[in-house]
């Protein structure tokens, strides 16, 4: 819920005064400012420590989810051929222990972070392309059209999203699938407001005006001008957002509402405490899956607030 | 910054203030007395302590200690023992029964109860159209009460109802009276604590979802109990449940998933009382006659089209399937060994009505074999996937198995059956659904199986009425139909004989076993977790095997007396939390040490400054 | 007047979202299914002629917009109907439970802002240092943390392994009275608060340091510290009170996650409050009550943010003039 009221204008930081003798093709142009400012960016992400941390975590989560098939069997995960015997405490081979069927933990684990971060990417997307959508529109056309797009957004933003969730899911019944439709549907009206109230501060600036006595559509307006000054925001707030759908999977798995046939780390440490690894004091069951969600939540979380740093030059540190 | 000191200050003064004043709301005023308790945990509350509510195990406990009925239940097999009457007498025809009523059984206010009051409850329940008792009372019974103890059943149709036994509280009609007429959803809606009722033990306090309290009543015709009081604890999980057993705020723990019982065995003091299954869990296929069965009072119009796999139909691929299940990979892994593989749907308990069917006869986990009959079967041709193809519709058999959350190892059962079935070419697609919304889909018809289960009555009727073509959209979820079971059903119904009746039933198992319109997959035990060094003198009912709790008769609680040796079974309060003192202690130097941090915090500033 | 307007303005938009909640309860819990079904499957053994009786009674089957109107009228008279799983009046079951919800709701947010306010403070002014670094690294991990977890990780430690607390519920059943009860329920309480109290802490330091952070890279702070003004003076009269602001409605913005959050912390900890009642009637299908309470939280979580909007008129004038 970090706000970034304030947004560089299109001349960013550190940038050299481009060379008269340039080529003067607007696409190239835009694409060399584009990197310029990229460039800026990462020159002041890279100050920051957290930063730089939380990329680090999110890089070896990343590499894990994509490298899970080669290391983990795709036999070993299912059920009815399972590679050991079940509830067993940790040993040389199986780290972790088994699991109810007698599935490797530290396999689940590992699988885990695949279909957690891949939830937690698709979530976000809906949430970021409808959270977006509403928000741009309602600011950019104003009026009636903003009312409406408001009033739905408000409204969504004060219904309590569990109930919300458990009813969805009990309409729609429990998949990957599901749970992902149903964050994303709980979770776009606070992207939306953002959007909204950047797209308004966006719209004012000058060179909007300009375009827009100069007779651009609004698609050229939206598409050239606004999306682009509105997509640090969006991108901070989607790095933010990638933690909380996460978090929000993991709530739904520990109320039952998740796929049980899944793997994410929050059906993970569900089966534990289905199988009573709490009072069995399984805690090799319990405590790795909750960790690797801890410590990936807190990667896209400090990505999101070194990012919030970068955008928002206030709070840097002189 | 002394604003926010003062700030804080205030704070903290405002949720005392808070605590005190939802304490006191929350607050009672009664002193505990040093009564004998035995503590109860359970995970399910009661839904009402109106009998006529009564849908699930607590209720079904409450009723069974705080009222009688007609008849009791054997502690051998469960078959009908005297309770309010020493047993009633039927006439040639068993179309009329008398039975003499106790002239000793005293209502808890004072009230003498009489055949009136038997009467007066079944008629309450015919009159008013109370359906959760009113199959115990078929063909439109009357009742006559020639004398205060004496009843007479006087049935339109031969029967055996008085003997099934009805499983029917008997309620006060000096209580109960004034309801008579009235809609059924205030009857329902009527609830009254202390319930009156004419039990060893009575209802006298309820808080939802915390506990209910019943305390033994003196004088009563069953005799009096060691204990005073039995307090039922709800929690919201088994681990609270058995964490609170083991710190011996409660005694007994109803119904714990295996592993956690699993986990309790050898702990010093907790034993696990295993009681036989009186259910089973199934894979019960859909035949899709929902379509014509539609009845217009249900307002919707039939559908034209069947909506479950047509391969369903052929014998030979539920047999397939039948041989692809491993019914002891089912027992051991998804319950822990806490059950036993299933043959018929009538669960061994019953064990007057079972039928064992003969290993050999037995559909063995054979995948070979099952691959055989389907290949035999002419199901030989594949997708790319290696799912075979039903040759008469095209369709290959990708079929939509409905698990259900809350049915205890339905999902994980479905997983499991899911992988064996790839091995003989059927797709299984399991959906994960919540009861409410399974409900929908065998109402509809949109679906090929399902993974649940059914439980029962000591008397076989209900069960094999599942089977039958009438029940389509009633009972029977996947509208099976079989004229020559249907004829059995009919003709037990009918039959007085008890041994003659035993053999239709078991023609009707066989041949359900045979036919496979579902295949009954485990018989589950329940577990459960009672502490050796509180009370002692537990009653299993049945004796082999029984439950101490939660079963059919109420002798444990008349028969447990605290453990003598260390004897601590005074008021129970202790909840294993730490001396109050110890308590106000560690607040207190929370309190400074917060108070320590603002200020330091703020010298330190100050040292700034200089 | 601007204020005036501000404020109107501000009820207005309230009472329309409220009416968007209550349209949007109805149809959402029409789209759930038929209820009478679940009913007479799981406890009733209805026959299709009660089942009929049943639906007449609960008004289902009137024509959908006759239902809606009904179901306005109920609810404006306070009548939330009866449960479909035990009978009695809604209003009864959420009346028994808010109190402990309450309770609990209230102290975490409570003790979450002000812990979090006091620690993103010292973390901001002193930016940079052991403290700052530590109270952030601490206050991130406390807010990437899944709340359930952590609930049934302190339960078992504290309430099972060393069997300080009590394992669930939010009393004791022997009736104690005056002090000796309201230590019973401190101790009840002890854990879930814990657990809700850590789980938003987090997210208040943080937002607190940076809208400190924010405000201290404002130039009149930059004044004031030119002009002379002591660093304790500045951060305590300019400073804070202007960073108090998005944390001070961050705090009411928050209660609706915090109702939500209460839920899985009330069904860890069998604790018996609105969380609790939740969950156990959407699974039952009770509607009536899932309505009522959705209805109810979306009305506090409207009130509180139409409070939070007065307040933020009030504290900061520029937004009044807008």
């Amino acid at each position: 819920m970090i706000t970034t009221p304030h947004q560089p204008d299109d001349v960013t930081v550190g940038t050299a005064v481009a060379p008269p003798t340039a080529p003067r093709d607007p696409k190239k142009i835009r694409w060399a400012r584009r990197r310029r400012a990229l460039a800026g960016f990462w020159r002041v992400y890279r100050q920051s420590r957290m930063g730089m941390v939380g990329l680090v975590l999110l890089g070896g989560f990343i590499l894990l989810a994509i490298a899970a098939p080669l290391l983990v069997a795709k036999e070993n995960l299912g059920v009815s051929h399972p590679p050991g015997p079940p509830l067993q405490a940790p040993s040389l081979d199986f780290p972790l222990g088994t699991d109810y069927f007698g599935r490797s933990v530290l396999e689940l684990v590992i699988y885990g972070s695949r279909i957690s971060l891949l939830v937690g990417f698709a979530a976000t997307t809906m949430t970021m392309a409808v959270g977006a959508a509403v928000g741009i529109t309602g600011g950019y056309y104003g009026g009636r059209i903003d009312t409406v797009m408001n009033a739905l957004t408000n409204w969504f933003l004060v219904i309590p999203w569990i109930p919300l969730a458990i009813v969805l899911a009990s309409i729609l019944g429990q998949s990957l699938f599901n749970t992902i439709l149903v964050i994303g549907l709980t979770s776009w009206a606070g992207t939306a407001r953002l959007v909204r109230a950047d797209t308004l501060s966006v719209k004012e600036r000058p060179y909007v005006e300009r375009a827009r006595a100069l007779g651009s559509s609004n698609w050229h307006l939206v598409s050239r001008h606004i999306l682009p000054n509105v997509m640090p925001v969006i991108f901070a707030n989607t790095v933010l957002t990638v933690a909380l759908s996460i978090l929000a999977e993991t709530t739904l798995a520990l109320l039952g509402l998740g796929d049980p046939r899944s793997t994410s780390w929050g059906i993970v440490i569900f089966d534990a405490f289905d199988a009573g690894a709490l009072s069995a004091h399984l805690w090799w069951w319990l405590i790795p899956p909750g960790i690797c969600i801890c410590l990936v939540t807190l990667a896209f979380t400090m990505c999101g607030y070194a990012l919030d740093e970068v955008l928002n030059p206030k709070i840097r540190e002189r | 910054m002394r604003g926010m000191r003062r700030a804080s200050l205030a704070l903290g003064v405002a949720t005392a203030v808070m605590i005190g004043l939802a304490g006191s709301a929350l607050g009672q005023s009664a002193a505990s007395d040093e009564k004998i308790t035995l503590n109860v945990g359970t995970t399910s509350d009661m839904v009402s302590s109106n009998v006529f509510k009564a849908c699930c195990t607590s209720e079904y406990e409450m009723m069974l200690l705080n009222y009688n009925m007609l008849y009791g239940f054997s502690a051998k097999d469960l078959s009908p023992v005297p309770e309010l009457t020493p047993g009633c007498e039927p006439s040639s025809d068993y179309m009329t029964w008398t039975c003499p009523i106790r002239d000793d059984v005293k209502w808890h206010d004072g009230e003498q109860l009489t055949a009136d009051d038997i009467a007066f409850t079944y008629r309450f329940i015919l009159d008013n159209g109370l359906s959760v008792f009113k199959d115990y009372l078929p063909y439109n019974p009357t009742f006559e009460t020639p004398d205060d103890y004496t009843l007479v059943w006087k049935s339109e149709e031969p029967t055996l109802a008085p003997t099934v036994p009805p499983y029917i509280p008997i309620m006060p009609e000096h209580v109960w009276g004034k309801l008579d007429g009235k809609p059924a959803k205030e009857i329902r809606a009527f609830e009254e604590i202390p319930a009156v009722g004419s039990g060893p033990f009575q209802l006298t306090e309820w808080k939802p979802d915390q506990f209910w309290r019943m305390e033994a009543v003196p004088g009563n015709f069953f005799g009096t109990p060691a204990i005073d009081e039995i307090v039922f604890h709800v929690y919201g999980n088994d681990e609270a449940m058995v964490q609170a057993l083991k710190s011996k705020e409660i005694d007994f723990a109803y119904d714990l998933p295996p592993t956690l019982a699993n986990s309790l065995r050898g702990e010093e003091g907790i034993a696990i009382n295993e009681e036989a299954a009186d259910y089973h869990t199934n894979l019960a296929f859909n035949f899709g006659g929902q379509a014509k069965a539609h009845p217009s009072v249900y307002g919707s119009p039939p559908e034209t089209e069947e909506t479950n796999h047509p391969a369903l139909h052929d014998h030979a691929v539920r047999l397939a399937i039948a041989h692809a299940i491993d019914k002891q990979a089912l027992a051991d892994v998804v319950f822990q060994g806490a059950a036993q593989p299933a043959d018929t749907f009538i669960s061994p308990d019953k064990a007057f009505w079972h039928l064992d069917i003969p290993a050999a006869d037995e559909y063995d986990f054979n995948i070979d074999e099952a691959n055989q009959i389907l290949d035999d079967a002419a199901y030989t041709e594949r997708t790319a996937d290696g799912v075979r193809i039903d040759p008469a519709s095209g369709e290959p058999l990708v079929l939509d198995i409905l698990a259900i959350t809350n049915s205890r190892g339905s999902v994980k059962s479905g997983e499991l059956m899911a992988g064996w079935m790839k091995d003989i070419g059927i797709q299984f697609d399991v959906r994960v659904v919540s009861e409410s919304k399974a409900y929908v889909e065998w109402e509809n018809g949109t679906f090929d199986a399902y993974i649940w289960s059914w439980g029962g009555d000591p008397d076989p009727d209900f069960n094999m009425s599942v089977y039958t073509t009438a029940q389509c959209l009633g009972w029977s979820d996947g509208c099976y139909s079989n004229p020559t079971l249907d004829q059995l059903y009919d003709e037990q119904r009918k039959t007085f004989d008890r041994d003659a009746r035993q053999q239709i039933v078991q023609d009707f198992e066989r041949i359900h076993y045979e036919d496979i319109p579902e295949i009954a997959l485990v018989y589950p035990e329940l577990l459960h977790a009672y502490r050796t060094d509180t009370f002692e003198g537990y009653v299993p009912t049945p004796t082999n095997g029984g439950a101490f709790l939660f079963g059919w008769r109420v002798d444990s609680y008349m028969n447990l007396k605290p453990v003598v040796a260390g004897g601590a079974n005074g008021p129970v309060s202790d909840e294993g939390g730490m001396s109050t003192g110890l308590l106000i202690a560690i607040g207190a130097i929370v309190v400074i040490a917060v108070a320590a941090f603002v200020v330091m915090g703020r010298r330190r500033s100050e040292e700034d400054e200089a | 007047m601007g204020s005036r307007r501000y404020l109107l303005r501000k009820v207005l938009h309230s009472v329309t979202t409220l009416v968007f909640v209550l349209a949007f309860n109805f149809v959402l819990f029409r789209a759930i299914g038929d209820p009478v079904k679940l009913l007479t499957r799981s406890s009733l053994h209805l026959d299709p002629q009660e089942q009929q009786a049943l639906r007449e009674e609960f008004g289902l089957g009137d024509p959908l917009p006759q239902q809606f109107l009904n179901y306005l009228g109920d609810t404006l008279r306070g009548e939330f109907g009866y449960s479909f799983v035990s009978g009695r009046p809604v209003i009864e079951s959420v009346a028994e439970k808010v109190g402990p919800t309450l309770l609990l709701v209230g102290i975490s947010t409570i003790l979450s802002a002000l812990l979090g306010i006091l620690i993103g403070i010292k973390g901001a002014w002193r930016r940079g240092s052991a403290f700052d670094t530590g109270s952030l690294l601490g206050s991130l991990t406390l807010y990437s943390m899944p709340e359930g977890w952590l609930g049934m990780i302190l339960l078992i430690t504290f309430a099972g392994t060393l069997g300080w607390f009590p394992s669930g519920g939010i009393e004791s059943t022997d009736q104690l009275t005056g002090v000796a009860h309201l230590l019973d329920l401190a101790k009840h309480l002890f854990l879930p608060c814990l657990t809700l109290t850590l789980g938003y802490l987090g997210e208040f330091a943080i937002i607190m340091r940076s809208s400190l952070l924010e405000v201290m890279g404002e130039d009149f702070v930059q004044t004031a510290r030119a002009k002379g003004v002591r660093d304790k003076d500045v951060r305590r009269r300019h400073a804070v009170p202007n960073a108090l602001l998005p944390t001070f409605t961050l705090a009411f913005y928050s209660v609706g996650f915090i109702l939500g959050g209460a839920i899985l912390i009330e069904e860890v900890f069998s604790y018996p409050g609105l969380g609790q009642l939740t969950y156990r009637a959407i699974d039952a299908q009770d509607y009536p009550v899932i309505q009522a309470i959705f209805l109810l939280s979306s009305a506090a979580v409207i009130f509180f943010n139409l409070l939070a909007d007065i307040l933020y008129g009030y504290l900061d004038p520029r937004v009044k003039e807008a």
